[in-house]
């Protein structure tokens, strides 16, 4: 499966993609203040990949 | 998600999901956390270097390279509590539900990365407020839905779930977490 990313015009797909961009830079700015704590915009990211409820 | 016939029933139901949630996924988050309490204190940084490998690993099969079973229910939550106890009613109780976390199905790997995370921190506190920042992220797509797409029900779920790019975020998130992890447990820090 190749890893490059083609947004189509699903609105969810391209929210996907900015929320991976935000949590990246979320944990980098954390990790300077305090590590542990820099997987928490990953805990938000992993949760929207469920989306929403079962 | 559910179709709401006004927006302030929508609001309710919507902010009672999220809340009911919040408190059954900070309530796992902290009890998972009791495992990492028999951990000692020294070995966390060896600890977070497995974690970096298990999140490779998770990163791998959710990108389609490996391929394995997660522990999970192949189930749903109850759909007939809207009936018995209306929109708000049934809500908190898919909330309750849903945020264990383990009562429903479980799509990607992220989810039992972050179980084995708050296990090796050991830190209740900690463990709470990484199952209520996934459990925050698990409920946007119900407060966005209204901005990003038109509220209709089936389609739009039919929408949400198209794996095509959350599976590739997803397996990016994996492997970002993976070496943020790597990171803390070369220089002895974080967890």
């Amino acid at each position: 499966m190749s890893m490059t990313i083609s947004l189509d015009r699903n609105p969810f797909s391209r929210a996907a993609v900015v929320l991976l961009s935000a949590a990246i830079t979320a944990s980098l700015a954390v990790m300077r203040v305090e590590a542990r704590w820099s997987l928490l915009p990953l805990a938000v990211l992993f949760g929207w990949s469920q989306l929403g409820g079962a | 998600v559910k179709v709401a016939r006004d927006y302030r029933t929508w609001l309710s139901a919507v902010s009672a999901y999220t809340l009911a949630g919040a408190l059954a996924s900070a309530a796992v988050g902290a009890l998972f956390s009791l495992g990492g309490r028999l951990l000692p204190e020294r070995s966390r940084p060896v600890w977070l270097l497995a974690l970096a490998a298990v999140g490779l690993v998770l990163a791998a099969r959710d990108a389609g390279w490996l391929r394995f079973p997660l522990p999970q229910r192949l189930r749903q939550t109850e759909k007939s509590w809207y009936h018995q106890f209306g929109p708000v009613g049934a809500s908190v109780l898919w909330g309750l539900h849903i945020g264990v976390g383990l009562n429903t199905r479980i799509r990607f790997g992220g989810y039992w990365l972050l179980v084995l995370l708050v296990l090796v921190a050991g830190d209740s506190v900690y463990g709470a407020a990484v199952f209520t920042a996934y459990w925050l992220g698990r409920t946007l797509p119900v407060w966005l839905a209204p901005v990003l797409g038109p509220a209709v029900d089936d389609e739009l779920l039919d929408l949400a779930r198209d794996e095509r790019v959350q599976v590739k975020v997803h397996a990016l998130g994996l492997l970002w977490a993976a070496g943020l992890l790597a990171v803390q447990g070369f220089l002895g820090i974080g967890g």
